[in-house]
């Protein structure tokens, strides 16, 4: 059992930047498609092994750790299509929607299966998911995604991976989203870990009131997605996120202290409540900080902190309740998750009307015909004249400038300034391949357009055309004394 | 910002139709789950 868990969680850490760049490289439908047609495939041999009964443990788990493998592959992807099908305004509900749909099928899922072994067989099981999933790859060919790549040959995966951190790394929106679902996840994997004990050993529940049990933060989860559209109207993102925690933490009290079965039951369906609101409102934030081009790598290190979060969590709170009390478990969760919520407070949340990722296609390439899309490096100048007097306004805009280009891909960026002539700057930056400069008017957005604006207002609406320069190497081998 | 409430984004074909078999895959994978196990 152990070694099964192990299969499914761990391709989910493995693969997550590959599967992330995959997101944003390749055909979106494509890979879903592909994984699904995969899955079904691993479901019918799983089903065939069943059915005549010649499976052993090898290659259940084997089968298992690529089914993990592959749902892996597609988890990315399956977040980072939401905001490409809905309206803006739309956004956070579809997003409610789809966060409160996979509690429920995280719930459903073994109950169902539980229903279909004891009424039919385990067999059925794998032939009835076989059915399923091949029904989810037939009702996706009528889905139409539409995608726009400038023209321009898709990005090398390693290349995307790398970009991927080198994003996170420039973008403070992203980093305080991973932040904010941190302690969220470390702290609410408690109570999917410790609610088996809590209702065995606590609350001595039996099978059926287990599941009434379960049950509470499914529902509890539905009547929040009903009150969602209310609450984003009312509150900020931030103040939403705090509240929850803080109603968590105390959910979380009450179950550290009731042996009353109908306290614990509303205990936790405000549990339930509190994380849909809580992780709903993240993940909106982070669906809408997050520019189409860059989306589904943006998404795979979000669900690589969730993930870890959830896991380091479940080890930390399952040996607390090993070596104190399921009591105390609760407690401490309760009290970390209190204090994880005020930490957080004052890395805000962008308010999500601020933000406009729509591509700005602030520059346009040099009109150039001596280069192809694969060669590089490149390095780009631009000399700019600006008024000595100006320097430090000059400098904070381009510092932003600075940090677009790199969320953008490029690789360094710097500043000189002429010794003889003050005002006199020079800018350079490099990228790895002409390709990818041709990509950085695709990948500005709107929201950077307001530097754009701070430097026409220094210097008017001509600036200084970029020049691109190829970077040349040493050669390997050094040309003879005879041959220079 | 105009929304047409909590269950406004399933009137969209396309989204329904993703998020579906998302839920779907996804209680097969969990169900796969405990078949093997």
């Amino acid at each position: 059992m152990a070694l099964l868990q192990v299969a499914v969680t761990v391709p989910g850490f493995v693969l997550a930047l590959i599967a992330g760049a995959l997101a944003d490289v390749v055909n979106r439908k494509r890979l879903v498609v592909t994984v699904l047609a995969g899955s079904v495939l691993v479901t019918v041999a799983f089903a065939v092994l069943s059915t005549t009964g010649s499976h052993t443990q090898v290659s259940v788990v084997l089968l298992t750790a690529a089914l993990g493998s592959l749902t892996a592959l597609a988890a990315p992807v399956w977040m980072a299509v939401i905001p490409g099908l809905v309206a803006k305004s739309e956004l956070a509900d579809a997003v409610s929607l789809s966060s409160a749909g996979m509690s429920g099928a995280m719930a459903a899922g073994p109950a169902l299966g539980g229903v279909i072994i004891a009424t039919l067989g385990p067999t059925w099981v794998f032939w009835v998911n076989a059915v399923v999933l091949t029904a989810g790859v037939l009702a996706l060919g009528t889905w139409r995604p539409v995608s726009d790549s400038g023209g321009l040959p898709p990005e090398h995966l390693a290349a995307a991976m790398r970009l991927g951190l080198q994003y996170v790394r420039h973008d403070r929106p992203l980093q305080i989203v991973i932040v904010k679902i941190v302690p969220l996840a470390l702290t609410s994997t408690a109570l999917i870990a410790l609610l088996p004990s809590l209702a065995r050993f606590r609350l001595e529940a039996g099978p059926a009131m287990f599941g009434l049990l379960s049950g509470a933060g499914g529902v509890g989860a539905v009547a929040a997605l009903f009150g969602m559209p209310t609450i984003r109207a009312r509150a900020t993102p931030d103040a939403i996120v705090t509240t929850s925690m803080l109603a968590q933490a105390a959910a979380l009290i009450l179950l550290a202290t009731t042996t009353n079965i109908p306290v614990a039951l509303a205990a936790l369906a405000v549990a339930g409540a509190t994380s849909l609101t809580a992780i709903s409102t993240v993940m909106t934030t982070l669906q809408t900080v997050l520019p189409a081009w860059i989306r589904g790598r943006g998404v795979a290190v979000y669900l690589l902190a969730l993930q870890g979060s959830f896991a380091v969590g479940a080890i930390v709170w399952g040996a607390v309740a090993e070596r104190t009390s399921l009591q105390t478990a609760f407690a401490a969760t309760a009290v970390a998750m209190a204090i994880g919520a005020v930490a957080v407070v004052p890395l805000r949340l962008r308010p999500l009307a601020d933000i406009d990722t729509t591509p700005a296609r602030l520059m346009d390439p040099p009109p150039v015909t001596s280069i192809h899309d694969d060669d590089g490096p490149i390095a780009l100048t631009a000399r700019w004249q600006i008024d000595p007097d100006q320097r430090a306004t000059f400098l904070s805009a381009m510092e932003h400038v600075r940090q677009a280009l790199k969320r953008q891909g490029v690789l360094n960026f710097h500043l000189a300034e002429d010794v003889e002539r003050p005002g006199h700057i020079t800018e350079t930056f490099t990228v790895a391949t002409w390709a990818e400069f041709k990509r950085l008017p695709l990948r500005s957005t709107r929201s950077d357009e307001a530097n754009h604006r701070d430097l026409v207002d220094l210097v008017g609406p001509d600036l200084p055309p970029l020049i691109p320069q190829r970077v040349l190497r040493r050669q390997t081998s050094m040309p003879s004394p005879s041959q220079r | 910002m105009t929304h047409t409430g909590a269950w406004g984004p399933l009137r969209n074909r396309a989204f329904a139709v993703v998020v579906s078999v998302n839920l779907a895959s996804a209680l097969a994978v969990f169900m796969n789950g405990l078949g093997g196990a």
